[in-house]
């Protein structure tokens, strides 16, 4: 195994290059090199598309998702802080849980969730079921147990059949599971960008394409790449120039993977986000600390970049982020 | 039941286990097959697995790169299989556990590799950039004539070889060196020391990565999993040997056992065998009479029923005649008991002689005999009778006496007299005493007294 393949060109295309030759050269040189070893950056993003079809098993997911019985109160819904018209987050910066705390970070989005890489900001939620599972068995949350739960659903007529008919067996943890991590897992929303990658030219405005361009320029897509334009990767926040919360000292969550781990090196370390549906999805980072998308890329820039990024790039970028913002399948809808 | 059917039947259930245990065998080892089959398929998925994951590491660093989908999800079908083993025979139990917490250590190594890969990747890509906005500004900077020309130029020069000699060695051929960042002099444009102190930030991070990258490179090279599936196939190849010896093993034995089943049931036919010709000649002594060979009284009384059962379903007659030999006993007094067994025996067989198939002949004591007939009419008893009395009369010489031997014959009849078996018996011995009042060597019917 040598990492050193590519790097290995490099001599190939320095043979040409003699002490007096001017910078300039160089710098061609250099982005001839960088645009072969990365010309395969076409496929850093990847589209998707609806599930093939619509099971009653997501249908009965649904049903559950938006019901309020899976709080202890029946005042919450999964989609109190999972809401569609906000890219599947919640438009405050950290959500009150039913224990009356705030959430320890920002709502992630429940749309496109990742079926092969770890959930939640710091990536300690190994699934879906796994998700469901700590939510449950926390009780914060949502104030139910799995069992209280379980026979809370047992008392409803409609679900005890709509269980029978979909699963053929009784309202478990199991049953519930399934039906709610299909349907999770069928909440994909194609975007018009997903719609230029098939494709369709027309799709997108040309302001798009420039921002998509900068967006590869810049080095967005180094981190925020693949299916969901992120959730795949972990990266520490302030790479290049440390990154401190904006008016107010690093707290314990701030310090991201870190809690997870206890390791040093994970410290501010977390899941990039995946951008899908941003636009609607504010307040960002973690900590729900940003209002505007605009601030985010700049932030980004400086951080996790180094570089300032001019106001009309911003803009641009912007533009591409919102190509991004896609729909959930209409049977998928409350 | 016949005394061969009861051995018959265990015969064929003993077969039929051993057939059954043959049977048994055969689908185990099918049975054996098919997992082994199964094992076969999930090693080699594994190996699948491993060397697609290995291939993704090697990719991150390639330009066939795309993005860290591919990689996850390689590593999480990877670790699905290892979490879903087929039934593992007990040699190769621990490995997959072992094989998955090795996986687990690898994926650490392998997500550090992400992020430093991505990092790096980016620094790369900005490289051209940087040196191109540094050069830039020193054309500003030079228009602007904060800097002369010369200064203009050991600044490129510079940066040529920070670029060069620093960065680019150090991607090709993995060398170590620091380059110096340092500004060859100083820079009296804040707008230059700004791209100047960038560059200088972009250059660290990405030396910074690359060496990390390297660093994760080796550890992944070492922590590669292609030992341990090496591991996990040579311990099933001897499984499978251990089997297959196993398997050889138990056939032996069911042949051994095979061979001690038929042994056994040769033993129990001959014995069975055995037993039953001593049963039937122990039957047939323990109903004759060893004398004279007719029946004796057990043969009697056994029959008796049988005759009336006979002709009770015919709706036939049966006649006894009780026989008693009248003289007998001075042939005995006189001419000693040899002489008169000889005679009984004479008498027996003519007796025997004159009588019918179906007709039975019994001697039921010293001098007394029963004669069963079936099928006979009064008249007709009566002649049998005659026939008999004249049979049993005989003239005997001895020391020029004459000894008289005849005998009284008493006659009952079924079922005009008795319909019971045990009555006609007794009745016949009446008549027959009365035979006897009535002056011997006659005949006398139970019905006329
Ligand atoms: C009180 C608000 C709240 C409610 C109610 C809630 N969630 Fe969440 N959810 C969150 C927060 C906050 C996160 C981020 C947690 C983290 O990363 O630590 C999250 C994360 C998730 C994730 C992980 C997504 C990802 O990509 O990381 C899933 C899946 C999820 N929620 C599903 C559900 C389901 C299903 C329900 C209903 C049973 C539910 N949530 C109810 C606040 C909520
Ligand atoms: C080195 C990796 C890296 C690079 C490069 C990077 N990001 Fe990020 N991005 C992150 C991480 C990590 C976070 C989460 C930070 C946090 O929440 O504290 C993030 C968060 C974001 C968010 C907020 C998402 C949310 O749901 O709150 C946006 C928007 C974003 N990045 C856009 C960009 C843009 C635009 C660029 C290019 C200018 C970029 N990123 C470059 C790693 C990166």
């Amino acid at each position: 195994m040598s990492s050193c393949f590519t790097w290995r060109v490099f001599p190939t295309l320095l043979i040409f290059i003699t002490h007096s030759v001017v910078l300039r050269l160089l710098a061609i040189n250099l982005a001839i090199f960088s645009s072969l070893s990365f010309a395969h950056q076409e496929a850093a993003i990847t589209p998707v598309t609806w599930p093939d079809s619509i099971t009653p098993q997501m249908l009965l997911g649904k049903q559950l998702f938006f019901d309020v019985k899976l709080s202890k109160d029946n005042q919450s819904s999964c989609a109190t802080c999972h809401q569609f018209d906000k890219g599947g987050s919640i438009p405050v910066d950290r959500p009150f849980m039913f224990n009356g705390e705030k959430t320890r970070y920002n709502s992630t989005s429940i749309f496109n969730l990742n079926q092969d890489y770890v959930l939640g900001w710091l990536g300690h939620i190994s699934t879906a079921q796994d998700q469901l599972n700590r939510l449950m068995s926390g009780k914060n949350v949502m104030g139910l147990s799995w069992s209280e739960l379980v026979s809370k659903l047992q008392a409803d007529a409609q679900y005890v059949a709509s269980f029978k008919k979909v699963f053929n067996a009784p309202i478990s943890m199991g049953t519930i599971t399934r039906a709610i991590v299909s349907y999770e897992n069928a909440l994909v929303t194609p975007a018009p960008f997903d719609r230029y990658m098939l494709g369709d030219e027309s799709a997108v405005s040309a302001d798009v394409l420039e921002g998509y361009d900068l967006f590869q320029r810049y080095g967005c897509i180094a981190c925020h790449q693949g299916r969901n334009v992120g959730s795949n990767l972990l990266q520490k926040i302030g790479i290049v120039i440390p990154f401190q919360p904006i008016g107010k000292a690093l707290s314990v969550a701030d310090l991201g993977r870190y809690n997870f781990t206890n390791k040093p090196q994970d410290r501010q370390v977390f899941r990039v986000p995946g951008l899908r549906n941003i636009e609607k999805s504010g307040p960002y980072l973690h900590d729900g600390s940003i209002a505007e998308l605009s601030q985010v890329i700049k932030l980004m820039g400086t951080h996790q970049l180094g570089r300032d990024i001019p106001q009309s790039d911003v803009n641009l970028i912007e533009i591409f982020l919102q190509s991004l913002t896609g729909k959930v399948h209409p049977d998928l809808l409350p | 039941m016949s005394v061969y059917t009861r051995f018959l039947i265990p015969t064929f259930i003993v077969f039929f286990i051993i057939l059954l245990s043959y049977n048994y065998i055969e689908v185990q080892a099918v049975d054996y097959k098919t997992q082994q089959n199964q094992i076969h398929r999930y090693i080699s998925k594994l190996e699948k697995a491993d060397a697609k994951l290995d291939r993704q590491i090697l990719r991150m660093d390639s330009w066939y790169f795309s993005n860290y989908d591919n990689v996850n999800l390689v590593y999480k079908e990877y670790f699905n299989i290892l979490d879903k083993p087929p039934l593992l025979p007990e040699a190769l139990k621990d490995t997959v556990p072992k094989i998955k917490r090795s996986l687990k250590a690898k994926h650490v190594l392998i997500e550090k590799l992400k992020s430093s890969n991505a990092i790096l990747r980016n620094s790369v890509n900005y490289l051209p950039e940087l040196v191109n906005v540094v050069d830039l500004d020193i054309d500003v900077a030079l228009g602007k004539g904060e800097i002369n020309l010369k200064q203009a130029s050991q600044l490129r020069h510079s940066v040529q070889n920070i670029v060069f000699h620093g960065v680019t060695r150090q991607l090709i051929s993995r060398v170590n060196v620091k380059p110096d960042l340092t500004p060859p002099i100083q820079i009296p444009s804040p707008l230059l020391e700004k791209s100047w102190y960038d560059m200088q930030k972009h250059i660290e991070v990405l030396i910074k990565y690359k060496q990390r990258d390297e660093d994760l490179t080796v550890q992944l090279e070492n922590a590669q999993l292609s030992g341990q599936l090496e591991t996990l196939n040579i311990l099933f190849a001897g499984h499978l040997l251990s089997l297959e010896e196993n398997q050889k093993l138990q056939k032996w034995w069911l042949i051994g056992y095979f061979l001690v089943a038929v042994v056994l049931i040769i033993v129990l036919f001959l014995a069975v065998r055995y037993y039953r010709n001593q049963h039937s000649v122990h039957r047939l002594e323990s109903l004759t009479d060893p004398l004279t060979g007719l029946g004796n009284r057990r043969k009697l009384t056994e029959q008796i029923p049988v005759y009336l059962a006979k002709a009770r379903q015919n709706d036939d007659t049966v006649g006894v005649l009780f026989i008693d030999l009248d003289g007998f006993k001075s042939v005995n007094d006189n001419m000693g008991h040899k002489r008169g067994d000889q005679l009984l025996q004479e008498i027996s067989a003519n007796m025997q002689a004159s009588l019918r198939q179906n007709d039975l002949i019994t001697r039921i004591g010293g001098d007394e005999f029963v004669v069963v007939i079936p099928c006979a009419s009064a008249s007709n008893l009566r002649r049998i009778a005659q026939n008999l009395i004249s049979i049993c009369t005989i003239k005997v010489d001895y020391m020029n006496k004459e000894l008289n031997v005849s005998a009284s014959v008493g006659v009952s009849c079924f079922p005009d007299d008795t319909r019971r078996p045990n009555e006609l018996l007794e009745f016949a011995d009446k008549a027959m005493y009365q035979a006897k009042l009535n002056g011997k060597s006659c005949i006398a019917f139970y019905i006329d007294i």
